[in-house]
């Protein structure tokens, strides 16, 4: 509400000050003026709970992807890396190799496809 | 409700929480409500939620909102880390998961005086209610273990003998499940689905435990899940499965030879495929009971009726302790707490944020006592603008004498309430601040000040806090910028040996302690509030409040905390002024202030637990020793002078630089363990990018420098160390020394790179 509608009408010595009344119809279009800017604000926090709820949510399946995607790495890994498990084995022989899963990945691999 | 349950480990693929985070959203969304996966205090302010679940006990309270304790693993897992007891006694309240739970948290509170609201029902990871699916005719009953496998031991003989006999499919991490090929069966996705549906494949689950959920009757996710899956359960001596489950369980006495189990469980598979419709009644009933008793959907339900009891029930604990204090206010007006905030140098918005997280208040009427040491008509105009029903601020010009304790002692000289407090014109404290500590002098009359917990808030986000279980094999950098950094209990000892543990806009105190000494002004430059602390404990022992209501607000790039500009040798000169002035005092102990420092210098120091980790120092040949700070997960044998051995042949190590970087020069020193004749091969990567991989010359210190481009800039260094095998010298005959070892890390040096070595890595690259 404006301070000005409210300030106090000067008055000489010795008389009491008493306000003026506001008109009605100023009040009510201050009124209206209030209830819209309120609406506004109520609408812009709901709306800001609302992006930050949707922004959790959206952090939380970024998440899940980089789970997935971590999951899926490791076990891609663990197929091609099969030759470095092979020389942690005593019996093995010849130099162990990154990257090159050889024989034993892919029979696992296929083992896992056809078994449940 | 909106329900944000946090997940501990964002670091990890696999974890049980996270499978429980699922499915209790699913759940709670058929129902009505909303549930978030949540990582960081951030994201909990962002959801706004009604409610918080720290759905492990890593996580403390870091936000003014409700947050409720899951306590379903044994107290043995946590009883011995002052961390996680600390971030335990955060939590306003607790969600229990055994008897045995229940009585730890009885002596955890009896040691604090305060009881939390908990719940009366048995809070666990169950499954959701579903319908009972017989196995289908022809279906063979096959035996299935689900586990993330994580410590690598856990019944390792049982599963080692089904293993052997090919008795046991059994699924999980891949790298978790090495040597257990033929099976292995693959990862389940950890989705709050899939798992019932690769346990219903099979028809028969091992739902076993280790010593300490036995002993502390705390069972897993998998028997829930289990029995929701309409599988035939064979679990071991946990007493929550004789007492609910009954008969319809099988239950293995693991103290017994894994041989002995094993030839059991190859028993109980026999008698499950020769009768199919005696282990699908047995199946049946174990389902009943926990679909009846300990469904997903009863737990959301009686979760929220509890929160809801519990929030209420504190909203009258803090009422009635603003009540109480009201009465010895003198008028029903009055404030209840004096609280003084010195400015003149911040700018206002600093001091708006101050004032208007003491009207946010959820009970009670205060003052504030604006100290002004400027005379600033801006913050005088302020003092009239933030006013509110509940909030008088009184302007106070006082003159700037450049010592701190001055405009402190004006304010203390202007306390008219029953208590008073400080608060810094940058910091803040949550709504409910006030409320629990009056409810807690109301509680326990007697003491001169009652004092809570501090979150540290990180303003200038350039560097996250550091937290054990934000380390992982995930190559995520987890943007929490909270940290509960104070709440430990009373402590003259410390307090006179200057550890200031005590926060100065973290606590009231009793405005009867102003007495004519105390309001002598020390005129100290800085430690005045360490001086008042002080003066107070001659009253008798100060009160923790195990809540974290205090927000310490700090930027660490920018100038603008009060502390950054004080020299060393003030502080020094502050402290002997001090302990001059406080000589003769008799603390509430009994003891002279000088006595209680003779004592303070023969108890072992103590370490502030939630001090930061050291940091890798950039353009300096380091060793690692007290640098790694995932030590225990990091498989590395217990350092030497000379540097590290990996103890596995796959070894992660953490760092944090003192710095971040986007790129930055990498150097290791390092030598590679290896058998005679037997050919070696290392592979490391940094930060998830590869820089060696091939044959390596054993036994000879190598270097190894490579420029390394960060996915986004961090300060956490990620070193993931290969070799293709371990071995034990002894074993070699090469002395006594009987580890297992793989590579040894002399040192790192992390550098800035010369833009021209940069380019021309760049142009290399293209």
């Amino acid at each position: 509400m404006s301070d000005d509608t409210l300030t106090p009408a000067s008055s000489g010595p010795g008389v009491a000050a008493v306000p003026p009344l506001p008109n009605q119809d100023s009040v009510e279009a201050q009124l209206a003026s209030w209830t819209r800017k309120l609406d506004r604000f109520l609408e812009q926090s709901d709306r800001t709970v609302a992006i930050g709820r949707e922004l959790v949510e959206q952090r939380a399946l970024n998440l899940d992807l980089q789970r997935q995607i971590h999951r899926l790495e490791d076990e891609l890994q663990s197929l091609r890396s099969g030759g470095l498990h092979a020389a942690s084995d005593a019996s093995s022989s010849g130099p162990a190799e990154f990257g090159q899963g050889g024989r034993s990945s892919l029979s696992r691999l296929i083992r896992r496809i056809f078994k449940p | 409700m909106h329900i944000a349950l946090v997940n501990a480990f964002p670091t990890m693929a696999s974890t049980a929480e996270v499978e429980y985070i699922k499915r209790f959203k699913r759940v709670a969304e058929a129902r009505g409500h909303h549930a978030y996966e949540v990582v960081t205090s951030d994201d909990i302010h962002c959801c706004a939620p009604d409610f918080v679940i720290a759905t492990h006990e890593f996580t403390p309270k870091l936000t003014p909102f409700f947050t409720v304790g899951a306590l379903w693993s044994p107290p043995a897992f946590y009883a011995g880390d002052p961390l996680r007891i600390r971030s335990i006694l955060s939590h306003d309240a607790y969600l229990v998961g055994s008897p045995h739970v229940g009585q730890f948290l009885d002596d955890l509170e009896f040691s604090t005086g305060t009881q939390k609201p908990r719940s009366d029902f048995l809070f666990l990871p169950t499954a959701p209610a579903t319908d009972f699916v017989p196995r289908p005719d022809g279906h063979a009953y096959e035996l299935v273990y689900v586990g993330v496998h994580w410590d690598g031991k856990r019944h390792s003989g049982l599963l080692e003998q089904l293993h052997a006999s090919g008795d046991i499919a059994l699924y999980g991490p891949a790298g978790n499940w090495r040597g257990y090929e033929g099976s292995f069966r693959g990862e389940v996705p950890y989705d709050g689905i899939s798992m019932q549906a690769a346990l219903a494949r099979h028809g028969i689950a091992l739902c076993v435990h280790k010593d300490d959920h036995r002993a502390a009757d705390t069972p897993s996710m998998r028997l829930f899940e289990a029995a929701a899956a309409g599988c035939l359960i064979i679990t071991d001596e946990i007493p929550f499965a004789g007492r609910v489950l009954g008969d319809s369980v099988f239950r293995l006495d693991l103290t017994q030879a894994p041989e002995i189990n094993a030839a059991r469980v190859r028993e109980i598979i026999a008698f499950a495929n020769a009768d199919p419709a005696a282990a699908g009644a047995m199946a049946r009933r174990s389902h009943d009971i926990l679909k009846r008793d300990f469904s997903l959907e009863d737990a959301v339900d009686r979760c929220c009726d509890f929160v809801t009891e519990a929030k209420e029930h504190l909203r009258k604990t803090y009422r009635s302790g603003a009540e109480f204090a009201a009465a010895s206010s003198g008028a029903p007006d009055a404030p209840l707490v004096d609280i003084i905030i010195r400015t003149g140098g911040r700018t206002l918005d600093f001091v708006k944020r101050s004032l208007r997280s003491i009207a946010d208040q959820s009970v009670g009427r205060y003052r504030v006592i604006l100290a002004d040491y400027n005379g600033r008509d801006d913050v005088a105009a302020l003092a009239t603008s933030e006013r509110t029903e509940r909030l008088s601020i009184d302007y106070l010009r006082c003159a700037n004498t450049g010592l701190r304790s001055s405009t402190l002692w004006a304010g203390l000289r202007q306390v008219t309430a029953p208590y008073f407090a400080m608060l810094d014109d940058d910091d803040t404290v949550m709504p409910d601040h006030f409320g629990h500590l009056l409810a807690t002098a109301r509680d326990h009359p007697g003491h001169p000040l009652y004092y809570g917990g501090v979150v540290r808030v990180e303003e200038d986000p350039i560097e996250f806090m550091s937290q054990p279980n934000f380390t992982g094999p995930m190559d995520i950098e987890v943007p929490e910028l909270r940290e509960l950094k104070f709440m430990d209990g009373f402590d003259l000892i410390r307090l006179v040996n200057f550890d200031n543990y005590i926060q100065s806009n973290a606590w009231i105190a009793r405005a009867s302690c102003l007495d004519d000494r105390t309001l002598v002004d020390p005129a100290l430059t800085v430690a005045e509030d360490m001086y008042l602390y002080l003066m107070l404990a001659r009253f008798g022992a100060f009160r923790l409040s195990p809540s974290p209501t205090a927000l310490w607000n700090w930027r660490s790039a920018s100038t603008g905390n009060s502390m950054d500009a004080v020299d060393l040798s003030v502080w020094q000169h502050s402290l002997d002024r001090l302990s001059i002035r406080l000589n003769q005092e008799v603390m509430g102990d009994g003891f002279r202030f000088s006595t209680s420092r003779s004592i303070a210098t023969l108890a072992p120091a103590i370490a502030d637990q939630a001090s930061r980790p050291p940091r890798l120092p950039i353009d300096a040949f380091t060793p690692l020793r007290g640098l790694v700070i995932n030590e225990r997960r990091a498989n590395l044998n217990p350092h030497e002078d000379g540097g590290v051995w990996t103890a596995a042949t796959e070894s992660e190590i953490e760092l944090l630089l003192s710095e971040r970087v986007s790129e930055a020069n990498v150097e290791l020193a390092f030598t590679v363990a290896g058998a005679t004749g037997r050919p070696q091969s290392i592979d490391i990567q940094i930060n998830g990018e590869p820089v060696f991989r091939g044959p390596a010359r054993t036994w000879q210190q190598q270097h190894l420098s490579r420029l390394v481009h960060f996915k986004s800039e961090t300060a956490r260094l990620k070193l993931r160390l290969r070799c293709a095998y371990t071995i034990s010298p002894a074993e070699q005959g090469k002395g006594g020394d009987t580890r297992q070892i793989g590579i040894f890390l002399s040192g790192i040096l992390v550098s800035r790179p010369k833009r021209d070595a940069v380019a021309a890595s760049e142009s290399q690259a293209a």
